[in-house]
């Protein structure tokens, strides 16, 4: 059976990994390939690079971290968001290092370059980043470029109904780095109930990590800031889940004789 | 065991330096090129994952790499395919649009039915238990794919369940020489390190 993925989230700032605290206010942590292989070898079933600035200085995307962390011999998954403009960002990301690319502003300004990243991709390794919150009583989305919320556009919707991507990144960027204040009403108010989530934003332990774990749209939880306060940290998080369907192989192996 | 060098076949849109880059932890050369005289030197051909079918044919076929590949599966020489590589071996995908694809194996892609999408661990699950692929046996992989090799039995090795209906798909398969990863070994951790290094090491040189 398929398993739900506990992915960690690293956000950078600046080409340095942060805590985030509602993408407000910041703490830097190091190295984001650190970070990377810290999760890696603790085993998190994907890890999210998260390049929060790339857009909004309009410098593309992080290809030399890519790089980087392509080189590095990770072995776990990875997925890059930050900066993608058009289909030759994406490709380009995934031949240097990306497993899966996250996409967000490219959906207001360039549609049809997602399309045709999904042509040459496949569906299957294309995200879309969702930021929500509830605005009297109903589900809104945050455009952060023009720092407004509005309803979840038709570009949205057709992405998703149409299989052009396959998974959403729903993020509560109100609660995002504030411990277990994950809302839960962001699921039950998303308008497509087959699509697949991947929640991110205030989920950092028990009772609310196997609350929202066992919500049947959810696919797989992000972790940021939680993972870093202790080592091994994916493993004591994985082991609060016990009974639920996630990987809980042990990590030992460390080559060829 | 000679010093092995795997061409890692550079078809537009694989996850290229991920492959390398494992190989090159685990011990191994290997180099990226879709030069056919390139290739032609290396003792090990792989096919990597990340793409769409009908897209990754069409550039094989404008680098007239199809004509190489089946030539170099004629004379056993050991081809990987890894997630999409290992659906190119297939005789046409239904991906998009129908696509004419190597014919190394005789198959077809088509789409996963009750669920558009299979991304993230699953146990793969073997057949038979007396291969180069036993001590993966019921070791999780992380696959990334919504399409799936319908693929005749007598090639299947292990099986993966996507669903409590049991669907199940074929994660491993084999022809001679020629063996496919409905998952990616290169990021499924240490179960798919152990899983390359066993496949490599175990595989038949002999020419």
């Amino acid at each position: 059976m398929l398993n739900k993925r506990l992915v960690g989230v690293i956000t950078v700032k600046n080409n340095i990994a942060v805590q985030s605290f509602g993408y407000k206010n910041y703490l830097p942590i190091g190295d984001p390939r650190v970070l990377a292989e810290n999760l890696d070898r603790w085993g998190a079933d994907e890890i999210h690079v998260n390049c929060i600035d790339r857009t909004l200085n309009d410098q593309g995307p992080n290809f030399e971290l890519i790089s980087d962390l392509g080189s590095a011999g990770l072995s776990t998954p990875i997925i890059y968001g930050g900066g993608i403009r058009d289909s030759n960002d994406g490709v380009k990301a995934i031949s240097l290092g990306a497993d899966r690319v996250c996409l967000e502003s490219i959906i207001f300004d360039n549609f049809d370059e997602i399309v045709k990243l999904s042509n040459v991709l496949g569906a299957q390794a294309i995200i879309i980043s969702m930021p929500m919150s509830i605005e009297k009583d109903e589900l809104v989305l945050y455009d952060y470029k023009k720092k407004i919320n509005h309803p979840i556009t038709k570009n949205h919707l057709s992405l998703l109904k149409n299989n052009i991507v396959s998974e959403v990144l729903l993020i509560d960027h109100i609660n995002e780095g504030h411990l277990n204040k994950f809302n839960k009403k962001l699921i039950d108010k998303f308008p497509l109930k087959t699509i697949s989530l991947i929640l991110f934003g205030g989920i950092g332990g028990e009772p609310l990590l196997r609350e929202v774990f066992e919500h049947p749209q959810t696919i797989a939880i992000g972790m940021g800031n939680s993972l870093n306060y202790k080592e091994c940290a994916v493993q004591y998080y994985k082991d609060q889940l016990v009974g639920l369907p996630i990987r809980r192989d042990k990590i030992h192996f460390s080559g060829k004789d | 065991m000679k010093d092995i060098l795997i061409g890692i076949v550079d078809y537009g849109t694989g996850n290229l330096a991920s492959i390398k880059n494992t190989l090159y932890y685990l011990g191994y050369r290997s180099i990226i090129s879709n030069d056919k005289e390139v290739l032609d030197e290396v003792d090990l051909i792989l096919l990597p994952g990340v793409g769409a079918f009908p897209h990754a044919m069409e550039t094989i076929r404008s680098l007239k790499l199809d004509f190489f590949i089946q030539a170099k599966a004629k004379n056993n020489i050991p081809i990987i395919g890894i997630c999409l590589g290992m659906q190119l071996f297939a005789d046409i995908s239904y991906e998009g649009r129908p696509t004419k694809g190597l014919g190394l194996i005789s198959g077809e892609v088509k789409p996963i039915s009750n669920s558009s999408w299979h991304i993230g661990w699953n146990k793969m699950q073997l057949y038979k238990k007396d291969n180069l692929f036993s001590s993966s046996d019921l070791r999780s992989m992380y696959f990334n794919h919504s399409y799936y090799f319908d693929v005749d039995e007598k090639y299947k090795i292990a099986k993966s369940i996507l669903n409590s209906d049991g669907l199940a798909i074929p994660s491993v398969i084999m022809k001679n020489n020629i063996i496919g990863f409905q998952f990616h070994p290169e990021k499924s951790q240490d179960a798919g390190k152990e899983l390359f290094i066993n496949t490599i090491e175990g595989i038949d040189y002999a020419q």
